[in-house]
């Protein structure tokens, strides 16, 4: 276990929730593969928090776990408005496909 | 034994993400989802992360998987099945996913050669490299140059409008709570 294995994961956590953002026709889906990529983000704040950055920079665990704390917040209040957003459109078009969604499409 | 485990937790954490992906049926992903989160959660205590271990429990499987399955129950028929995408976007994202592996790799191979050899097993393990509760929230309070006073007090402010906006948003038009 050390940096490179760390990166490495959550690179491939990255890719997958991209494959996933891309494939889902279903918007709840694709918000859920949106959830796996900031979980590959909050994997990369903890790791460089406990092996610290290239360079010989020093691990600063504190700022680290705040940074991960803070992107958690974050993602919180973005998923809390993304299925407000959700219920809104099931309410109105009584689907959820989003190559249908294309009301704002120029 | 501990390398075992992390790697035997890493083939979980990207198992279960293959199943969030993949899935036909919207419940079964947003379980593999919550397993992915848990198994995250697990990985950040083997980090030495504990408060954002408990954090991730807490906030992701608490509340946003506890919304998330709410709004699966809510919208879609429970055993029914999303279809399939077409091959050529299947191809074209395998494509960007490769992609994003690559920019993504690219910038990780950097940082790793860089910390190789004086890293191996962690920088310094011991006692002064975890981030102790206490510390953690002097530092969350700490008006300085090293501190995180002010995305703590504006963190909330965002919190609070995502919550008035959600509900502004999901309220129906005659004007009741969802």
């Amino acid at each position: 276990m050390n940096l490179t294995s760390c990166l490495v994961l959550s690179a491939s956590l990255f890719a997958i929730g991209t494959y996933g953002l891309l494939t889902r026709r279903n918007l709840i889906a694709a918000l859920m593969s949106l959830e796996l990529m900031v979980n590959a983000a909050l994997i990369n704040f903890v790791a460089f928090a406990r092996f610290g950055g290239p360079r010989g920079a020093l691990p600063d665990p504190e700022a680290g776990s705040l940074f991960a704390l803070f992107a958690v917040g974050v993602t919180a209040a973005e998923t809390a408005l993304a299925l407000a957003i959700v219920i809104a459109v099931h309410r109105q078009r009584g689907h959820l496909d989003i190559r249908a969604l294309d009301r704002m499409h120029g | 034994m501990r390398d075992a485990f992390f790697y035997a937790l890493c083939a979980a954490l990207l198992g279960l993400a293959g199943v969030t992906v993949l899935a036909r049926n919207l419940f079964r992903a947003a379980l593999a989802l919550l397993g992915v989160l848990l198994c995250t959660a697990v990985l950040f205590m083997l980090l030495r992360a504990e408060m954002v271990a408990l954090v991730q429990v807490m906030v992701y499987i608490g509340g946003i998987m506890i919304f998330v399955l709410y709004a699966v129950l809510l919208t879609s028929e429970l055993g029914g099945r999303m279809p399939g995408p077409s091959p050529v976007k299947i191809a074209a994202s395998v494509f960007c996913a490769a992609l994003a592996f690559g920019v993504v790799g690219a910038l990780a191979s950097r940082a790793g050669r860089a910390d190789s050899g004086a890293s191996a097993d962690g920088a310094a393990p011991g006692p002064d490299n975890i981030a102790s509760l206490k510390a953690l929230g002097l530092r969350l309070l700490d008006p300085g140059p090293d501190g995180f006073l002010i995305p703590f007090e504006l963190i909330s402010l965002v919190l609070l409008a995502a919550m008035v906006g959600a509900i502004a948003i999901a309220r129906d038009d005659k004007g009741r709570a969802p």
